[in-house]
């Protein structure tokens, strides 16, 4: 099952992105920080997808694509941004990190799911 | 709308454009983007590039311009060294269309094949012939390499003719040429008036981050693999990256 992970320590935000993309067919794990999101990885979840928040405590969403970079099974999987921030210098950091692009918060439903089509079409014919 | 199907063109030949294709495709794989390339010059080399090679008999993208034309690219589709990256390779031993062709059979057998993909990239032939019409119908955005020197603003000139030849009549998605500078080296006088001249007749806005010259692109071909499998710290890889962003945010919108 191609799955999307959502890291977030907001249960708001979790709660709420995972609805959308449930809604729309999407099998979705949940991880409340960076360091759960790893050690959910390295027990063998491959997810298709990686939606991090950016500020989080403990390691940031940057940090946490760069870790996942140098992870076999995470090395080539598309990855976005979760952030409040708009500005140039926060794009370009994540870039440099191995981010495929960003969402800024907050995600309205018809935004979420543009994005994840754009970046991994692919997962469209594998939805549930 | 975003760009999802590139074109890398130039009528100009040893202007970079299956070293642009191999090179992008490799970094915007490293990115997260699942990528295919369409070897639409029947050289090969974009192939060669990543050591996929189309036996005599196996299908091709030159299927499409033999016969009935009723080829099913989805057949010809194989994998390669990089694991989010696919190829239609080319028929090496393509002798030149059957007959006519018609100017959107590539855009129409495409289509199907290239929404499995976030990006698809088609590297075409250094001439003016109905398969460089083919890879401009397909497309919703240019991309021309070209070196800095007195005959590229002429070149790219020549160039944006077709492109504006195709975008009014055949293909209304096609809305946007970008210009790459190669083998960069601002020191010489040469290239920074040719850069100037760019900029004052395409717009500073249409001209991407340039490539430095870096004889490790040549090497890479003969180990049949994008250069930053060979050599990760080379500073074409970095002028690689660079360009992959910029293509993201400016031309793919993500």
């Amino acid at each position: 099952m191609f799955r999307i992970l959502i890291v977030d320590d907001s249960p708001t935000i979790l709660a709420s992105m995972s609805g959308i993309l449930s809604s729309a067919g999407y099998a979705v794990e949940r991880a409340a920080n960076a360091e759960e999101a790893l050690k959910k990885i390295q027990s063998g979840l491959s997810p298709a997808l990686v939606i991090t928040d950016y500020h989080m405590p403990g390691m940031h969403g940057v940090q946490l694509i760069q870790e996942l970079r140098k992870l076999t099974q995470t090395r080539f999987t598309p990855m976005l941004v979760l952030t409040t921030e708009s500005q140039q210098e926060k794009r370009d950091e994540a870039r440099k990190a191995g981010a495929t692009g960003w969402l800024v918060k907050p995600v309205q439903a018809d935004k979420l799911l543009q994005v994840v089509r754009q970046v991994a079409p692919s997962l469209q014919a594998c939805a549930a | 709308m975003s760009a999802r199907i590139l074109a890398v063109a130039n009528r100009k030949g040893g202007t970079a454009k299956t070293t642009t294709v191999v090179n992008l495709a490799a970094a915007l794989a490293h990115r997260g983007l699942r990528v295919l390339l369409v070897d639409l010059d029947s050289q090969g080399h974009a192939g060669l590039g990543f050591g996929v090679r189309a036996s005599p008999g196996e299908p091709t993208v030159h299927d499409l311009y033999r016969g009935s034309g009723a080829a099913d690219l989805a057949r010809a589709v194989r994998s390669t060294v990089v694991p989010q990256v696919d190829i239609l390779p080319a028929d090496r031993g393509f002798p030149g269309p059957d007959g006519a062709v018609v100017p959107l059979a590539l855009a129409t057998a495409l289509k199907p094949v290239a929404e499995a993909y976030a990006v698809t990239l088609i590297d075409t032939a250094p001439t003016a012939d109905a398969l460089l019409v083919n890879a401009l119908a397909s497309a919703q955005h240019v991309l021309v390499p070209t070196q800095l020197h007195h005959l590229a603003v002429d070149g790219v000139g020549q160039f944006a003719r077709s492109y504006f030849r195709v975008a009014t009549t055949l293909n209304a998605e096609l809305r946007g040429l970008s210009i790459m500078p190669i083998q960069v080296d601002l020191r010489i006088t040469m290239q920074r008036e040719a850069l100037e001249r760019l900029e004052h007749r395409f717009g500073r806005e249409r001209l991407l981050p340039g490539i430095r010259p870096d004889i490790a692109l040549a090497e890479a071909f003969g180990r049949e693999m994008p250069l930053r499998y060979f050599k990760p710290r080379s500073r074409a890889v970095q002028d690689f990256d660079a360009l992959c962003s910029h293509v993201m945010e400016k031309v793919l919108s993500i």
